[in-house]
């Protein structure tokens, strides 16, 4: 008998592609330079004490008014640009991570409990679904963000609205192959509640397409609250995430100060597509028919 | 036999499934295109009682209805018509969406690698059914599962494992302890030993005989292999076509088969013979299955039957008489 | 006895796994005569899809087969390139499965896919293509095949798509069939018709045919002689009537003791204990000694194959008493 434990046979396998290895690596950095952005970042961004005006717009390299080197230049207000997008990636993984959760929980509930329910309950949970799902989720989100004004979770709230939809179709289309075997009928005549046959036996069987979803999301929800952020429609000023400081810097590209937005536009492509990489990978090994 | 009481009763049960039509094809039937929604007469007004103690085996071939009346008595699906009682009371609750209301019969299933849920533990498997139910404390599962893995042959260890660590005919013993730890008084066994292998279902039988003896299962054993359920069953019941055609005592059936179909359906199996110089003794049946899409008229056998007449492509027969009942116009006698 | 037509010697089928190297098959051999029908039998990972497929040739990485021969009239098939192998599949062994779906595509009409099938080796006209088409649709027993022929596989039921699938494995007129448990997933009714049919194709067209399932009924029914596999290595052989009279290996008797039909209604069934060994990981010596009952200290020691008359087995202690006789029961 094979001992190894699926996990590890997983790993193995995953290992295996360079590419992803290597993106794995990037995202794990990239988180963890952004949990220890507070500790290793030369300054506080956020706080307004600590900004000088007159090293506002100042070129990579440039060793400011406090002594240090600003390796990546300053913005318009003078915050260090590298300071200013550690904090940056912070927020963005933070709401990515946070919004792509709720998303997750949300819609993998609905769409297991649409395949288990079936009859008319299904066929309405998903019809809404695929209305839903045949509008952009930036036209969503947006008017969501409009109407829920600035903030944290506004903007949160704006990401899972707009994204729960992809997780109810794919937590839908694999519980009801699921639901059609044994075991569920085995918990049906014992007889299990519903929800004990959803959230114990079936929705943990949905986990593998579940996954791959849930990669690719969390990279799209920090794109899209990078967006909003870019349209002002994100997060307040005093706490400018990535999307922000690109458009605050937008205005100034023409003059020649390219690095407000380049440098936090490079970041944020970076992580978004390393987290790709890596989802291509995760998705290529959980799907059985390209299995050899 | 002695006339005991009937445990489980099956009153005139009929399962239909009706293909759900969807919205798009519904627009495609208006634009003249056709679409199927032939109804399916998986199960056809079906009344029998199994009394209590006894093992009742339900013969048929494949879809002939046997495992839809099994899940039907299990109470996984919902009757379209008539009821399942246990006690004289129903298995499934009322309502649009009825559900089973009782814990007093359970199920064994055929196959046992889809059975037991790959990513839930075997001691868990076992004890979720029960706790929820409240036949054992959260203190006491620990020991409530080792009792139940030592009753079906598991050693107590097997209770931290996942099913892919155990072979098929442990699994079947564990989806074995997964039913009786619920305390049932009636076992439905959907075809418990057609996936495993030969050496190995001679243990499962001996498993179920054991059992029996131990703590008094009524059964309802649904098999297409005629020689376990020769061997296991107290009376038989055969399945034609969504419908019973022939139901009796055990001997009775396989030494004086009465409806046509149960006599073609024994003679065609492969019988082995030791001790003589014809080996192997068969006869097929003629024709093919039909389609329960489209079952024929009258009495469903009357398109294979040797001894076909012409009240029998229109009038279906009843299942009649009361120790040894047949639902044929012209049934054979004995010695025939 | 007519002439050998297929000769297998010594042959070893190994798999490299994950959890280390396993022979499927080993050191297996048996010969097949023209006409002859000859039952392999074992449970599941005894290696007897494995010897049929070994004898194909359709072994793919990781497994390959690592010694012994396996000659057709002589000519030695392992080694053959997979050109020279495709010519033989088909045209001189022809192969028949448990699910003829593996074997018919879905989108191809039957008469599509069985010209393709005899163009794959021999030039002929499209007519006399159907025609022959038509002519073997009716000796596998499908009524009105010249229609028929136009049909889809989803418009025939599954017996009538399995004696399609075998139609095809008669078209190029093999001299051997090999059918892998073809009637495990058909009805009794059904499998009762194709037992029959078999039987008399091969008596007809003196196809010689091994016969690989784990049915001992169904074996022999149509076969004339018995193997009998355990573990991956062949434990028993001979004429059929003669090892179900007074099977040799405990292993074979055991299988049959354990039939239903072997003891009273109600009455325990005589078990084999344990399971089927990992073959990874198989017992020293004898393979069965573990869920022997006769198993004695010498057992440690893997037993030779030995030959007596035409019969043959691989046991230290060999039983001797024969079965009683049982009356006709399924």
């Amino acid at each position: 008998m094979d001992r190894s434990t699926p996990l590890a046979r997983f790993w193995d396998e995953f290992r295996t592609n360079r590419v992803a290895l290597v993106a794995l690596g990037v995202v794990l950095l990239i988180s963890a330079l952004a949990i220890a952005a507070p500790v290793i970042s030369p300054q506080n961004p956020y706080d307004l004490a600590n900004l000088v005006l007159m090293d506002a717009r100042r070129p990579p390299g440039f060793v400011g008014s406090k002594g240090f080197t600003h390796w990546l230049g300053t913005d318009a207000q003078g915050r260090d640009l590298l300071s200013a997008i550690l904090y940056g990636l912070r927020i963005s993984i933070q709401i990515g991570l946070i919004a792509g959760a709720i998303a997750f929980a949300l819609g993998a509930t609905l769409g297991a409990f649409a395949a288990f329910l079936g009859g008319r309950v299904e066929a309405l949970i998903m019809r809404i679904i695929d209305l839903q799902l045949s509008f952009p989720a930036i036209l969503l989100a947006l008017v969501l963000a409009a109407l829920l004004g600035q903030g944290k979770w506004p903007l949160i709230t704006a990401l899972v609205t707009a994204q729960y939809a992809y997780f109810a179709r794919t937590a839908h289309g694999a519980a009801s192959t699921e639901r059609s075997k044994d075991y569920v009928d085995a918990a049906l005549s014992t007889p299990l509640k519903a929800s004990r046959v959803v959230f114990r036996h079936i929705l943990p069987n949905c986990l593998p397409p579940l996954i791959v979803v849930a990669t690719v999301q969390v990279a799209n929800s920090i794109a899209l609250e990078a967006t909003l952020s870019f349209l002002g429609l994100g997060l307040p000023v005093t706490e400018p995430s990535l999307g922000m400081l690109i458009a605050n810097g937008f205005q100034y590209m023409l003059s020649g100060r390219y690095w407000i937005s380049i440098y936090p536009g490079l970041a944020l492509i970076i992580l978004i597509v390393a987290i790709n990489l890596v989802g291509d990978q995760v998705r290529d090994q959980l799907n059985p028919r390209l299995k050899r | 036999m002695s006339e005991t009481r009937a445990l489980v009763e099956i009153d005139s049960v009929s399962k239909r499934f009706t293909p759900s039509v969807s919205l798009g094809e519904r627009v495609a039937a208006w634009l003249g295109s056709p679409i199927d929604t032939r109804t399916v007469h998986a199960v056809d007004a079906v009344s029998f009682d199994i009394r209590n103690g006894e093992v009742l085996g339900l013969v048929g071939e494949s879809g002939c209805g046997k495992s839809t009346l099994g899940r039907v008595i299990a109470g996984i699906h919902p009757p379209s018509n008539g009821s399942a009682m246990i006690d004289g009371l129903a298995v499934m609750g009322s309502g649009s969406k009825p559900l089973k209301t009782t814990t007093r019969i359970q199920m064994v299933f055929q196959d046992p690698f889809a059975s037991l849920d790959p990513r839930v533990r075997i001691g868990e498997t076992i004890s979720e059914g029960p706790l929820a139910h409240h036949l054992v404390s959260k203190v006491d599962a620990r020991a409530y599962v080792t009792r139940w893995l030592l009753a079906v042959g598991l050693p107590a260890e097997a209770a931290d494992r996942f099913p892919h660590q155990f072979s098929g005919g442990q699994r079947q013993r564990v989806a074995i302890a997964r039913a009786l730890a619920m305390q049932p008084d009636v076992l439905v066994c959907d075809e418990p030993v057609a996936s495993l292998d030969v050496s190995i279902q001679a243990q499962i039988i001996n498993l179920f005989l054991k059992l029996r003896r131990e703590l008094g299962l009524t059964m309802l054993f649904i098999s297409h292999d005629l020689g376990v359920v020769r061997h296991i069953s107290d009376r038989v019941a055969i399945m034609y076509l969504g419908r019973i055609v022939e139901l009796g005592p055990t001997p009775a059936i396989f030494a004086n088969p009465r409806h046509p179909y149960t006599r073609a359906l024994l003679d065609s199996v492969p019988k082995l013979v030791t001790g003589s110089d014809e080996l192997v003794t068969f006869k097929p049946i003629q024709g093919e299955l039909p389609s329960p899409l489209s079952p024929p008229s009258g009495c469903h056998f009357h398109l294979r039957c040797p001894f076909v007449q012409a009240r029998c492509s229109t009038e279906p027969p009843q299942l009649d008489g009361r120790h040894h009942a047949v639902s044929c116009h012209f049934p054979l006698s004995d010695g025939e | 006895m007519s002439s050998r037509l297929l000769e297998v010697s010594g042959l070893t089928t190994r798999f490299e796994t994950r959890s280390g190297a396993l022979n499927a098959v080993e050191d297996v051999s048996f010969s097949v005569s023209e006409g002859e029908i000859v039952g392999l039998v074992g449970e599941s990972g005894s290696g007897k899809s494995v010897t049929g497929f070994s004898i194909l040739g359709l072994i793919d990485p990781p497994g390959r087969i690592v010694s012994g021969s396996v000659k057709l009239n002589g000519r030695e098939l392992v080694g053959l390139s997979h050109a020279d192998l495709r010519s033989v599949r088909g045209r001189e062994i022809a192969m028949v499965f448990q699910d003829p779906s593996a074997t018919l595509n879905p989108v191809l009409t039957i008469g599509t896919q069985m010209r393709l099938a005899i163009a794959a080796h021999e030039s002929m006209s499209k007519a006399a293509a159907t025609h022959r088409c038509i002519d073997v649709l009716t000796i596998v027993g499908i009524p009105d095949a010249a229609r028929r022929i136009e049909a889809y596989p989803h418009q025939f039921s599954g017996g009538m798509r399995q004696r399609v699938a075998i139609a095809i494995a008669l078209l190029n007129r093999p001299r051997l069939i090999i059918c892998d448990e073809p009637t495990t997933a058909l009805d009794v009714s059904i499998q009762a018709q194709i037992l029959t049919e078999m039987k008399s194709l091969a008596a007809r067209l003196g196809t010689a045919m091994i016969w690989i399932s784990h049915d001992l009924a169904t074996v022999s029914s149509v076969a004339s002689r018995l193997l009998v596999m355990y573990a991956g290595r062949l434990i028993e052989t001979g004429p059929i009537a003669a090892v179900l009279r007074q099977p040799h290996h405990p292993y074979t008797r055991g299988l049959l003791n354990s039939l239903p039909g072997f003891a009273k209604p109600g009455q325990d069934l005589v078990q084999i204990p344990g399971a089927m060994p990992s073959l990874v990981n198989l017992p020293v010596g004898c393979s069965f000694r573990p869920r022997c009952t006769h198993a004695q200290d010498d057992c440690t020691l893997l037993p030779a194959f030995a030959t007596d008359g035409a019969r043959a087995f691989r046991c230290h202690h060999p039983l001797d008493l024969p079965v009683p006789a049982s009356e006709a029961r399924p």
